[in-house]
């Protein structure tokens, strides 16, 4: 059986680091540093989940999960947001832009893998 | 209405401007000019007629007195043709004769009158033996007749050539011949002989003659002329009186016994000379009408008469008399009368038959006194009616007009100088009353308009009131304010001592608004479109205190834009003002919380993030402290300490900025090189530029730019700059940095190619606390980078700023001088 395929943007080297450390034995785990950059690689490839930072230059993690949650044939991609942004207001903007979940930094290896894998099974 | 009214000013009219004084004088110029117009008809209407009258009157006289002598003279003729008439049928006897005439003759009760008379034969008539055989009877001096033979005495001359009884033998039947006058032989008297011819058959055989005295006639015309006022005389044919007043003005009047010629009086005074030419002019006239024939015949026979006398005898012509007046022949005026010495008229009359011509003579004063006296009369009739009109026209006019006229112009003077409004009293229901009435309802609009004004003013003044608002009016033409109670309670000042006029305005503003009120005043009076102006400025009152105040005003120009006057409110707006920076202040204060909670929320955020690398990377590593090889484990204390760094990063801001909050920060001035600073700080950050693929211009790097600066402090700034600029700059952007000393001052510039900074937020990102959206987007940071910046340019006292690229991206820019002295 097939990994599942995971893309995770986040504009951070040691977060994206970090998420390799956790989730890349399990799934095919592909990073990007930018939203542009996230867009443009699930539309080449389509994600199972997609694991999206929110504080990024330029386009942040909120628009490009509106994005993709309102492009035909992108919006059922599942897709986790992480921030370090931990005040409820910012994680009902988050659940608003359409995501699945929402997980605040600091998260430990069963946080993040008991989200992944309630929105894949 | 008040009873006791205030003292009227009373205020008279010029006598020169009074409508009734002129009305006045109209009036008796009035009167005056119908005097003079009925005075001028008078004499140029009436005086004539009187005159006129007053001449024919005179005439009329005269006619008596021609009539009076006439019928003297008759008695003379009829007597004359009776004797004649008697000679005819009496025999010729001289018994019979002498018996009969001196019967006839002497008439009783005219011995005065008749001086005698007879019978004068043709030659050889009575008896042919005598050639002279006259019957004549005289009277004596004891006036008794006696008979005179002194004509048949054959020595003389006879009577049959002598100039009374030549003419008769041409004249008809019951006529008769009126002789020259002469004097009477005994009693000198002026007489004259009437003669009267006897026919016999067709055949002349005689005359008959009566002697008269012209005594009587004398005396007629004595007395009509005493009548009359003046005098009057007779002259015969041939000029010569046969009356004359008595006189003693040196004239000759005789000759001899006898009345001498008019010729010779003119000869002896010139006056005389209109007589003499007027009789000249009938003579003239008789001469035409002569009987040249005769004429000569008469002179011819008469050694008395020459011809010239008797072409007058010869003449039947008369002069033409006016038929109206009797006997009148024509009148002149004489300027000085000899005999009366002054201007006179005369007035000439035919007496019939005799060819003698009667003038009297009238002064002109005598003659015009009747006219003078109905002049005086009428005049005064006159003079008296029209004082009598003007007394009554006056006091008529003075009832009618004066008297209500002041009436009125008094009660209005009381009505109008009355603060009340008094209705004025007229009885009378005459244009006066109409006045008075129109008067009073005029006042009982004004009243009524006033009522509705104070009533108005009165609502407004409570809205002012309610308002706590005061007017102002400002000419500016006068410079002359004026401010209503309120407006002095707002500006608390003493309306006694307050002089109103602008400077006073000027010393009640607070100092420090004085001069921006007083230009926003200035530019807006300047500016022709603006007619409503406002502002706000503070005014210090007495106690100390501040007091907003807000005029408000309208402004007034003429025609070519030019303020002359404005006028509105003073609001005190101190409350308001009050309120408004309490707001103010709030939303300081609550916006400065935001800005709290937002920071916290950040550093939240940014403390998560390293915090997140370290327990990440420390789980890790105890996950993996029995597999994991050695190198994956430095890998993960790598990390671990670079997270820390981070947080370390941080909290050294965190402590710098409070720092700063403090006034704890301490810049310690070096002379460095800027550019060599900037190289520094792009060698450290040389990591993150590679991994962006970024590449970093710096302009002339190697050039020194020497200052006066904590080389330290700046660093910080130029390195936060850079990491920002390498934050938001895309792959394969250029950054462009730039140093310069110019003028004193050190410069930098950092240009980037990245997103820009959003309008409106310029201003900000030097805050505390804030962080640009941008950064918020993703950036990351503390959003104390620029701030920290600021407070260390600050602290050089230069500045730093920011802006926006024509292209893409942001540029950041600082100047500072190049020797700033230690803090």
């Amino acid at each position: 059986m097939d990994k599942y395929y995971i893309l995770a943007a986040d504009d951070d080297p040691l977060n994206l680091i970090i998420l390799e450390e956790l989730l890349a034995t399990d799934y095919d785990l592909a990073c990007v540093s930018s939203a542009a950059a996230c867009i443009k690689s699930v539309k080449k490839r389509k994600p199972d989940l997609i694991l999206m930072d929110v504080s990024m230059p330029e386009k942040n993690g909120l628009q490009a999960c509106y994005e993709i949650k309102n492009t035909e044939g992108l919006k059922q991609i599942p897709v986790v947001m992480l921030s370090a942004l931990a005040s409820e207001a910012e994680i009902e903007m988050g659940i608003e832009s359409g995501a699945d979940s929402y997980i605040c930094k600091p998260f430990n290896e069963s946080d993040i893998k008991n989200a992944i894998d309630s929105l894949l099974a | 209405m008040k009873t006791d009214l205030p003292p009227v000013e009373t205020e008279a009219v010029l006598s020169e401007e009074s409508i009734l004084t002129k009305l006045r004088i109209w009036i008796f110029i009035l009167l005056i000019l119908v005097l003079i117009s009925s005075n001028i008809l008078l004499r140029n209407e009436v005086i004539p007629i009187v005159k006129e009258n007053s001449n024919a009157l005179t005439i009329q006289s005269g006619s008596h007195i021609v009539a009076a002598i006439q019928h003297e003279l008759s008695t003379a003729k009829t007597l004359a043709i009776s004797l004649a008439n008697m000679a005819t049928v009496m025999p010729k006897d001289e018994a019979v004769y002498h018996k009969t005439i001196p019967e006839i003759i002497d008439i009783k009760g005219l011995e005065h009158f008749i001086a005698g008379g007879g019978l004068w034969p043709e030659p050889y008539q009575f008896d042919r033996a005598s050639e002279r055989h006259s019957f004549f009877w005289g009277r004596d001096n004891s006036n008794s007749l006696q008979f005179y033979d002194d004509y048949n005495s054959l020595t003389g001359n006879g009577y049959h050539h002598e100039e009374w009884y030549v003419p008769v033998k041409y004249i008809s039947k019951n006529k008769v011949y009126w002789s020259r006058s002469y004097a009477d032989p005994y009693s000198h008297q002026p007489m004259v002989t009437v003669t009267a011819p006897i026919w016999d058959d067709e055949k002349f055989v005689g005359a008959s003659t009566i002697d008269i005295k012209l005594e009587g006639i004398k005396k007629i015309l004595k007395q009509s002329m005493t009548k009359l006022g003046g005098y009057g005389f007779i002259v015969d044919r041939n000029g010569k009186f046969i009356s004359f007043p008595k006189q003693n003005i040196g004239l000759n009047l005789y000759e001899g016994d006898e009345y001498t010629h008019l010729s010779s009086i003119t000869y002896q005074n010139n006056a005389f000379k209109p007589y003499l030419e007027f009789i000249e002019q009938i003579n003239e006239q008789s001469r035409l009408d002569a009987n040249a024939v005769l004429a000569e015949k008469i002179a011819e026979q008469s050694y008395q008469i020459e011809l010239e006398e008797a072409t007058l005898i010869s003449s039947h012509y008369t002069p033409p008399i006016n038929s109206e007046h009797n006997h009148y022949l024509s009148g002149f005026d004489i300027a000085l009368d000899p005999l009366l010495q002054e201007k006179s008229k005369v007035m000439l009359f035919a007496v019939a038959d005799t060819q003698w011509i009667l003038a009297i003579v009238v002064p002109e004063v005598s003659y015009l006194s009747l006219v003078n006296e109905l002049t005086k009369t009428i005049t005064l009739y006159q003079v008296t009616g029209v004082s009598l009109i003007m007394f009554i026209l006056f006091i008529v006019f003075d009832r009618v007009f004066s008297r209500p006229f002041h009436h009125l112009i008094r009660q209005l003077q009381q009505a109008i100088s009355s603060k009340e409004y008094l209705s004025i009293s007229y009885s009378d229901s005459n244009e006066f009353g109409l006045l008075a009435k129109w008067f009073n309802r005029r006042t009982e609009q004004l009243q009524q308009s006033e009522n509705e004004l104070r009533t108005s003013k009165s609502y407004l003044q409570n809205a002012l009131d309610s308002a706590n608002a005061g007017t102002l009016v400002y000419s500016i033409k006068n410079n002359s304010l004026s401010w209503d109670k309120q407006s002095y309670k707002i500006f608390d000042v003493d309306p006694n001592s307050f002089k109103p006029v602008y400077s006073s305005w000027r010393e009640c503003v607070h100092p420090e608004d004085i001069e921006q009120a007083e230009n926003d005043f200035q530019v807006a009076l300047e500016s022709k479109l603006v007619s409503d102006f406002s502002m706000e400025y503070r005014i210090k009152l007495r106690n100390g205190t501040i007091r907003w105040v807000q005029v408000t005003i309208k402004i007034e120009r003429d025609e070519a834009g030019v303020a002359f006057s404005c006028g509105g409110l003073h609001l005190d707006v101190t409350d308001k003002k009050t309120a408004e920076s309490n707001l103010i202040a709030k939303e300081a204060a609550e916006k400065s919380n935001m800005e709290k909670s937002e920071f916290l929320a950040n550093i939240s955020h940014e403390l998560r993030t390293p915090t997140h690398g370290i327990l990440s990377f420390s789980s890790f590593g105890i996950k993996n402290s029995h597999t994991g090889s050695r190198n994956k484990m430095n890998q993960y204390f790598s990390n671990i300490q670079i997270s820390g760094q981070r947080l370390l990063a941080l909290l050294n801001n965190l402590l710098d900025l409070s720092k700063f909050d403090a006034g704890k920060m301490t810049m310690e001035m070096n002379e460095s090189n800027l550019n060599e600073l900037v190289s520094i700080c792009v060698r450290e950050q040389s990591q993150q530029l590679d991994d962006g693929l970024i590449k970093v211009r710096h302009k002339d790097k190697e050039s020194p730019v020497l200052g006066n600066f904590d080389k330290i402090r700046l660093s910080q700034v130029i390195s936060n700059l850079l990491t920002n600029a390498i934050k938001f700059s895309p792959e394969l952007t250029t950054i462009s940095i730039e140093t310069n000393l110019a003028e004193g001052q050190l410069s930098f510039s950092i240009e980037d190619q990245g997103v820009g900074i959003p309008l409106g937020e310029f201003n900000s990102i030097f805050d505390a606390f804030v962080q640009s959206s941008k950064t918020k987007t993703g950036a990351g940071g503390t959003g104390l980078g620029l701030a920290i910046c600021k407070q260390i340019i600050d602290g050089h006292e230069g500045q730093i700023w920011a802006k926006n690229n024509e292209s893409d991206g942001a540029c950041f820019y600082f100047v500072i001088p190049q020797n700033t002295e230690k803090k």
